[in-house]
C-alpha cells in the first residue's frame, strides 16, 4: 500500500469512534475523596524548564564575569606596557635633546 | 449557557464525566491513570465551582480543567522518567514515534481500526503539548476550532495553525516510522 495512503488511514482511524465510559462508580469516588478531605493537587510548574534556564544563565554570567576579568587585566597590562614605553622613549628624547 | 444554582454536583458530573473521561484518556492513554485523573478533575471543579465564570459554558470550563490536569499528570510522569539533575539537563526527546508505546487500545476504537490508532496515538504523544491539545480535542473529541480556542485560551486562528503544525508533523512521523520499517 502507498505510503500516503497508510497515513490517511492512520489519520481516519479514529472516525466513527465510540466513547469511552469510565466507571459507573465515578460519582461515589469523587465524593468518597472530597469526604475524606481531598483537596486537587496543585499544579507542578514545569521544572525542567526552569532548571535548565537557571542552569544557562548561571554558566552564561560566569562566563561573562570571566571574559570581562580577563579582558580588563590585559587592558591594564597593555596600558602600562604602553604607559612604561612612552616614559622610556620620552626619557631618551630627552636624553638625546640634551646631548 | 447553564444556570448552576439549578444543577447539582452530581448532575454535574453525570453530565461532564464521559466528555471528560474521553479527553483525559486521549492524552494518557492509559484506563487506570485516565480515572485517576478524571476523579481529580471533579474533585476541582468541587472546590472550585464559585471561580467559574457563568458566562461561559460549564463544559468548556470542565474541558480546561480536564486538559490542565492531564497535561500536568503528562509532565509529572515524564518528569519521575528521567530522575537526576543531569540527565534532566540533557535529556532530549528523540521525537519518533515508540512502537513499544503503542501498546494502548482505546477502549472506543472498533476492532478492525485498532493497530492503525494504535499507531496514530503512539505518534501523537510525540507531539509537543500545545500542538497535542489542539489536534486531540479538534480531531477527536471533533470540538469546533472556536471553542477549542475558548478552551486554550488562545485565538481561533491559533488554534487553526496549532492543528496544521500538528498533522503536518503527525505526517512526517508517521512517513518516518513507516520508512524505517521499511514500507
Amino acid at each position: 500500500m502507498d505510503i500516503n495512503n497508510q497515513i490517511n488511514e492512520i489519520f481516519e482511524s479514529t472516525k466513527g469512534m465510540h466513547k469511552a465510559e469510565p466507571s459507573p462508580f465515578l460519582f461515589d469516588q469523587v465524593i468518597n475523596k472530597i469526604n475524606r478531605g481531598v483537596k486537587p493537587a496543585s499544579y507542578s510548574y514545569n521544572g525542567n524548564q526552569f532548571l535548565r534556564w537557571t542552569l544557562a544563565f548561571s554558566i552564561s554570567f560566569i562566563v561573562s564575569i570571566n571574559i570581562i576579568a580577563v579582558v580588563s587585566v590585559n587592558y591594564k597590562k597593555v596600558s602600562v606596557a604602553k604607559a612604561e614605553v612612552t616614559v622610556k622613549n620620552d626619557l631618551y628624547n630627552a636624553i638625546t635633546y640634551n646631548y | 449557557m447553564e444556570n448552576l444554582n439549578n444543577i447539582s454536583f452530581e448532575e454535574i458530573v453525570k453530565q461532564n464525566q464521559n466528555l471528560v473521561y474521553n479527553t483525559v484518556i486521549s492524552f494518557l492513554q492509559n484506563n487506570e491513570d485516565a480515572e485517576d485523573v478524571t476523579q481529580e478533575v471533579f474533585i476541582e471543579v468541587y472546590h472550585s465551582i464559585d471561580s467559574f465564570r457563568k458566562q461561559a459554558n460549564i463544559s468548556t470550563w470542565i474541558y480546561r480543567i480536564a486538559v490542565n490536569r492531564a497535561l500536568d499528570f503528562l509532565r509529572k510522569k515524564n518528569a519521575k522518567k528521567r530522575q537526576g539533575i543531569f540527565s534532566t539537563f540533557f535529556y532530549k526527546k528523540t521525537g519518533e514515534i515508540n512502537v513499544d508505546s503503542a501498546h494502548f487500545n482505546h477502549p472506543g476504537i472498533i476492532l478492525e481500526k485498532k493497530e492503525s490508532a494504535n499507531v496514530l496515538f503512539a505518534a501523537i504523544d510525540c507531539l509537543n503539548e500545545k500542538q497535542k491539545t489542539a489536534f486531540i480535542l479538534f480531531h477527536i473529541e471533533e470540538l469546533p476550532q472556536k471553542e477549542i480556542a475558548l478552551i486554550m485560551d488562545i485565538s481561533p486562528k491559533a488554534v487553526e495553525s496549532l492543528i496544521l503544525r500538528a498533522k503536518a508533523n503527525l505526517r512526517d512521523k508517521l512517513k518516518n516510522f513507516y520508512k524505517n520499517r521499511g514500507i
